[in-house]
């Protein structure tokens, strides 16, 4: 009997004590004998397949913060989706609330705009007084600033190149090392070699809904930064809505399509994964414009080790239309750490974006998962010696930082570039010709940001 | 109890007062009871629907400025989705021959064949092909998608087996999005009609259909004429049931093409998502799905009046 009553009183206890855990359970810190919690959410698919380079280095950082503030622990909120679409959605949702924003958030930098404009992330003017802050070049700070204040650290960046398989291009009779100084020098390769060889798809281009921004981006913009439109006007700050260089964009597209891979290879949301981890390996793609840290994939210990890849493939820098100006154009992006403006404990969430970002911490990570490390000072650190050597295209793309842009920082950014991806998918499959894309594109970005701030194009 | 012992006036008093108070004793009984109905269907139902409704007339977006703040902007969502080259003509002509080629064709008609045909079977044959056609309506949603894609899809099952026989093939879900759509909602669905038909089928009293027979009517004849208007009701709800579910299906063409290649398979559901959650317009989103509502309750109604007309509305209700 009295046994009976303790083991009823213990029950009690014990489901009182569940039920107050239950009630105090929110994402952000929670007092209790001076313990508190920390959320950061990421992005599984972020990472080359297999690494879990993000994982890492939270896990590292959370140890080091943990170690700095005892009692504080850090938990991780990794949301998992194939398509970068959906992380953004699935994350700006979490940040609207405040039951369920995390304390630090892995953003997109060109998403910084938009979700900056919409009350989601919180200024971190802190950041500009933190020692590791000069080791960020100034683009590097740029990216991650809206309205004049800084939203996040950079935590990675990248570079676009072209990947050109030697043996394709030696059989098309093109001398190698390959170095394009024009856009009719790309056409005219891949002409050639599907002229030699019809297993090979010449020039492997991102387009189409499916693949989203990297259509807009690595399939369109990398161009179209290479005539003289952009699709913001800087010194107007408009809007452009077409264009010389938009046309002879969109014209260089539709010269290209019978070049390219065909709809049923670019129509899923998983081509990219095909292109670089199976078509590339079977050398069955001419060349490619793609990530500077596509070549990772192939270093041993990556998702697909293959040593010949680095004397199978060269690379070569993207040339503007014409060869004018610098010659060269690039565009990057990349993501950066920052904090919701419903975090629960701001103090200690900018604590960890700045041991997420110290120089060790950057190079371990961009060294994993073959990205740019945005700081000048991480490529002394050991982790990044190593891969250095292991995998010598990223010396080639830290090269290129000099030539790059970047996206417009601006809300309307990420609807405007939903509608770009659609059009190069338009031209590709060829429901839509050149004329045709630029005019729904002069329609849409005008209904997009309204016609006061659209600007006409020039000629 | 005691009602036989009382006097036949006394009783005769009784049961008119209790007439009275009993009608509006049973209302308030029924409303009593209804309640709790009442209140789930208004809080479930009716205050989403008003929510869909005042959010379309905003500009609330995932991101950006008008995220957290949005404004009241009037009918401008639907202006834009009404004109020209917004898509959603497109959609909505896709929506209706999904329901044709998917729900009518390949479910009701192809249910009500297998249904009909299997009746005169013997009842093993019926219980080994019945339950094999129920496994593909046990099957999770997204299970079936998947397995669709891996048959139809660029190097899939089929593209394998028809190059082992030596015979080439297009990738369907390329090609023909809407039809490999459309099939494998038929295979899913299928079941659905052929149980419910096969149970109205087996209420048909036998001797009316041999008594049709003595009479000389063919089979034909018995076919249109006697088990078809029998089973109007069943067909009917039938229809009312699965236009409302393949209208609102999303995951199966979602995961099968993702409404493309283009927009090619671009029904209004997948439209909805894609204006929401891809291209981060939620307003306009809603927009697209009071669109959607208006396109099911257009039906609803149409079914619900033929059945009314049909004095056939109790098995309904």
């Amino acid at each position: 009997m009295r046994q009976r009553t303790l083991w009823a009183a213990g029950l009690a206890v014990m489901l009182g004590a569940g039920l107050l855990a239950g009630c105090g359970g929110s994402s952000s810190s929670t007092a209790s004998g001076g313990s508190k919690t920390i959320t950061v959410e990421y992005w599984t698919n972020f990472d080359t397949p297999g690494t879990n380079a993000t994982l890492k280095l939270i896990n590292a950082a959370a140890k080091q913060l943990e170690a700095a503030h005892p009692g504080v622990k850090v938990v991780t909120d990794p949301i998992t989706s194939d398509s970068e679409s959906e992380y953004y959605t699935k994350l700006d949702l979490a940040e609207s609330s405040a039951s369920t924003a995390p304390d630090v958030v892995m953003e997109d930098s060109f998403l910084i705009g938009a979700d900056a404009s919409a009350g989601y992330i919180q200024p971190l003017p802190e950041l500009t007084s933190w020692s590791g802050w000069s080791a960020f070049p100034q683009a590097m700070q740029q990216i991650s600033t809206y309205n004049g204040k800084v939203y996040g650290a950079m935590n990675s960046t990248d570079v676009q190149v072209i990947y050109y398989d030697k043996a394709a291009f030696k059989k098309a009779g093109i001398a190698v090392p390959w170095q394009p100084h024009s856009w009719a020098d790309i056409l005219a390769a891949a002409k050639a070699i599907k002229a030699h060889d019809g297993g090979v798809i010449p020039a492997w281009l991102y387009t189409g809904t499916p693949l989203g921004e990297a259509s807009s981006f690595r399939g369109f913009e990398v161009f179209l930064n290479g005539t003289n439109d952009r699709i913001y006007d800087d010194s107007a700050k408009k809007w452009e809505a077409g264009g010389p260089g938009f046309n002879a964009t969109w014209s260089f597209l539709q010269a290209m399509r019978p070049y390219e891979e065909p709809e049923s290879d670019w129509s899923n949301p998983n081509a990219s994964e095909t292109a670089n981890l199976t078509l590339m390996p079977q050398q069955k793609l001419g060349m490619i414009i793609d990530g500077s840290w596509v070549s990772t994939s192939f270093i041993p210990g990556g998702p697909k080790p293959w040593p010949g890849f680095f004397s199978a493939y060269g690379e070569a820098k993207l040339p503007t239309q014409t060869g004018s100006g610098a010659g060269y154009v690039d565009e990057s992006g990349g993501f950066a750490w920052s904090v919701p403006a419903k975090a629960g404990n701001r103090s200690l969430a900018l604590d960890m974006v700045e041991t997420l970002s110290s120089a060790a911490n950057i190079a371990q990570f961009d060294a994993t998962d073959g990205n740019l490390p945005p700081r000048t000072d991480a490529t002394s650190q050991p982790a990044w010696a190593k891969i250095n050597k292991e995998d010598p295209v990223l010396t080639f793309a830290s090269s290129l930082l000099q030539y790059t842009t970047y996206r417009p920082n601006l809300p309307d950014y990420t609807q405007i570039s939903t509608e770009i991806a659609a059009l190069t998918g338009d031209v590709s499959s060829g429901s839509m010709t050149a004329a045709q894309a630029e005019a729904a594109y002069k329609a849409k970005v005008t209904q997009i940001v309204g016609a006061a701030n659209a600007e006409e194009p020039s000629s | 109890m005691t009602t036989g012992t009382l006097h036949p006036r006394r009783a005769a008093a009784l049961r008119a007062r209790l007439s009275v108070r009993g009608a509006s004793a049973r209302r308030l009984t029924g409303i009593t009871m209804t309640a709790p109905l009442i209140v789930v269907v208004l809080a479930f139902l009716g205050w989403p629907i008003v929510w869909t409704l005042a959010l379309s007339l905003t500009n609330k977006a995932i991101t950006g400025p008008t995220a957290l703040h949005s404004s009241f902007i009037g009918l401008a969502n639907y202006k834009e989705l009404f004109a020209s080259g917004s898509g959603l003509v497109h959609s909505i002509l896709l929506s209706l021959y999904y329901l044709v080629a998917s729900a009518y064709i390949g479910q009701a008609l192809f249910g009500f064949v297998i249904a009909y045909l299997m009746r005169r079977c013997p009842y093993r044959v019926r219980a080994v092909v019945g339950s094999i056609i129920v496994v593909s309506w046990l099957v999770p949603e997204i299970i079936a998608a998947w397995m669709w894609f891996t048959l139809l899809s660029d190097g899939g099952t089929l593209a394998q087996a028809l190059h082992g026989a030596g015979i080439g093939y297009q990738t369907w879900l390329i090609s023909h999005p809407m039809i490999s759509v459309s099939l494998a909602n038929s295979w899913r669905g299928v079941a659905f009609s052929y149980l419910l038909f096969s149970a109205a089928l087996s209420d048909i009293p036998t001797d009316l259909i041999e008594a049709a027979q003595v009479d000389g009517a063919n089979s034909w004849r018995r076919l249109s004429r006697i088990i078809v208007p029998m089973l109007s009701a069943t067909i009917l709800v039938d229809l009312v049931l699965i236009t409302l579910g393949t209208l609102n299906d999303f995951t199966l063409i979602f995961a099968m093409t993702g409404g493309g290649p283009g927009t090619d398979s671009t029904v209004l559901s997948v439209f909805m998502y894609q204006q929401a959650f891809a291209s981060f317009q939620l307003a306009y989103g809603t927009a697209i799905a009071v669109v959607l509502l208006v396109v099911g309750a257009i039906f609803a109604v149409a079914y619900i009046r033929i059945l009314r007309r049909q004095g056939a509305l109790e098995v309904v209700r």
